[in-house]
């Protein structure tokens, strides 16, 4: 095994217009997340446990609402979201395939 | 990004340039594959490429049994072809087509040897012999980096490929495309959710359109055979590895594709007709995509991976791509390119392009992949339908 940094950040943002965060290693519900962000580095307490490569809420989200990564949508927000919170299956939804 | 440069490369008579110096074994009938693999064993360094068909193969599927066998000979890393095959019609026809890439070509008949695949392996072993000898008097000249044809390729895909690997291949392309080369992004159900954005990039509406019936005739397919495509994509892999909706898988297998224009969407093999960035409407799975774009023409490929993945060409040199640290540390022998430092946000993207732009150039010129030095690859047929 080759020796490893821990990682710079705890999660980063891949875009500016996104609202999502990923997360690069676990984090414990109520850590203050130290993030890489292209309009600027931020700290946001997660209230969620969040696995590696997950994603979380940059900011409070109502039903319905756009959720952004790579800067573009990803799926809607099927409950309200807070900041901080998991982001999965359980509260967004991609656009219906038979719709496209 | 960056400008000019140039790499090491073998100078074909059609003008290509190759980035190995290959003896292809070919054999056009499945009748004669274990000849050609007899013979490979004489001769290590060949390569061999001996599909298990031959007879009555029928339409659409002889058509694409023709452009693959013969996409595989004119590849610019091939420099000479040892062709093998039971019947003279069919032997003649091909070595008619190589000699017209004007490929250095010997021909061997099973009906010529008195049906003793015993004399076909002595005579294909000496003739081989001659071929790669002659071979050897070419010399690595300088070319231009328009000269190279990239294929792409996804495999075991987690988050970091679509973060970080995918993105970092993207600018690759860019870069190739806007120095004059070309590249190939295929796997075409891995568009679905994001087809809309390649469409926007295409070149003319047509090509926009062919995009889209591309994936939509892809999706029938899967719901025919009553495959639940929409119902379970992403699947339970990909939504544990933190993939939510089909939008964001598909977002980040598109990563590899850049920005540039889409020129077209190619069938599977089917060589360009210009430089720049192609799509290839053609099957996801790793070894028949690698297979239809190195028939198509590509001297090498980008792989990226997030679990792992071993499978490489044959004739195309595969550049092996994570970001995801355990695979970067417990795969050392399979990564070429280890991008988990960006993933992990100690390396900037803009110094892991330069280093694998580099990676890239040392690989055309002869530096050595994993997948190479371990002797993994393979080129196969893809079969459309039954045969006589």
């Amino acid at each position: 095994m080759t020796h490893q940094k821990p990682p710079a950040f705890d999660a980063i943002v891949l875009h500016d217009t996104d609202n999502v965060a990923t997360a690069l290693h676990y984090l414990e519900r109520g850590m203050d997340v130290k993030i890489k962000a292209p309009a600027g580095d931020l700290v946001i307490t997660v209230c969620d446990c969040i696995p590696a490569c997950h994603k979380f809420s940059l900011q409070a989200l109502g039903i319905g609402f756009h959720v952004r990564k790579h800067g573009m949508f990803i799926g809607f927000a099927t409950t309200a979201i807070d900041q901080g919170a998991h982001i999965h299956i359980h509260n967004i939804i991609g656009r219906d395939p038979q719709d496209r | 990004m960056i400008r000019e440069s140039s790499f090491l490369g073998f100078h074909r008579p059609d003008g290509r340039v190759g980035i190995r110096n290959y003896l292809l074994i070919l054999s056009s009938t499945g009748l004669t594959a274990p000849t050609a693999r007899r013979i490979g064993m004489v001769l290590p360094s060949a390569r061999v490429v001996a599909p298990p068909y031959g007879s009555g193969i029928i339409g659409p599927d002889e058509v694409m049994r023709e452009r693959l066998l013969l996409g595989f000979a004119r590849n610019p890393n091939v420099g000479a072809v040892l062709l093998i095959g039971a019947k003279s019609t069919e032997v003649g026809k091909f070595s008619e087509a190589i000699r017209l890439y004007k490929k250095p070509c010997e021909s061997l008949i099973l009906d010529d040897c008195g049906n003793d695949a015993i004399t076909l392996t002595e005579r294909g072993i000496r003739a081989a012999a001659h071929l790669m000898r002659n071979m050897s008097y070419q010399r690595r000249k300088s070319a231009p980096v328009s000269e190279l044809f990239l294929a792409t390729q996804c495999g075991r895909s987690d988050p970091s490929s679509g973060i970080v690997a995918n993105t970092l291949i993207g600018s690759v392309l860019d870069n190739i495309v806007d120095l004059g080369g070309c590249a190939v992004v295929g796997e075409s159900l891995e568009w679905f959710g994001a087809e809309d954005l390649l469409a926007e990039r295409a070149i003319t509406t047509d090509v926009a359109n062919q995009i889209r019936r591309a994936v939509s005739r892809r999706v029938q397919l899967a719901t025919e055979c009553g495959m639940d495509l929409l119902g379970n994509n992403p699947g339970p892999t990909n939504i544990a590895a933190g993939l939510s909706t089909l939008e964001e898988k598909a977002l980040g297998a598109i990563g590899k594709t850049g920005s540039r224009t889409i020129q077209g969407v190619l069938d599977h093999g089917l060589a360009p007709e210009n430089a720049g960035l192609w799509l290839m409407d053609q099957p996801w799975y790793s070894p028949e995509a690698l297979s239809g774009m190195v028939a198509a023409g590509a001297q090498m490929s980008l792989f990226s991976t997030g679990a792992g993945n071993s499978f490489v060409s044959l004739l195309a040199p595969t550049i092996k791509i994570s970001a995801n640290p355990m695979t970067c540390a417990t795969l050392s022998e399979q990564i070429d390119i280890r991008l988990d430092d960006v993933f992990l946000g100690h390396k900037a993207p803009g110094v892991a392009f330069e280093d694998l732009w580099q990676h890239l150039i040392e690989t055309a010129s002869g530096l050595l992949t994993f997948g190479e030095i371990l002797n993994e690859g393979e080129e196969v047929q893809s079969r459309l339908g039954e045969s006589l």
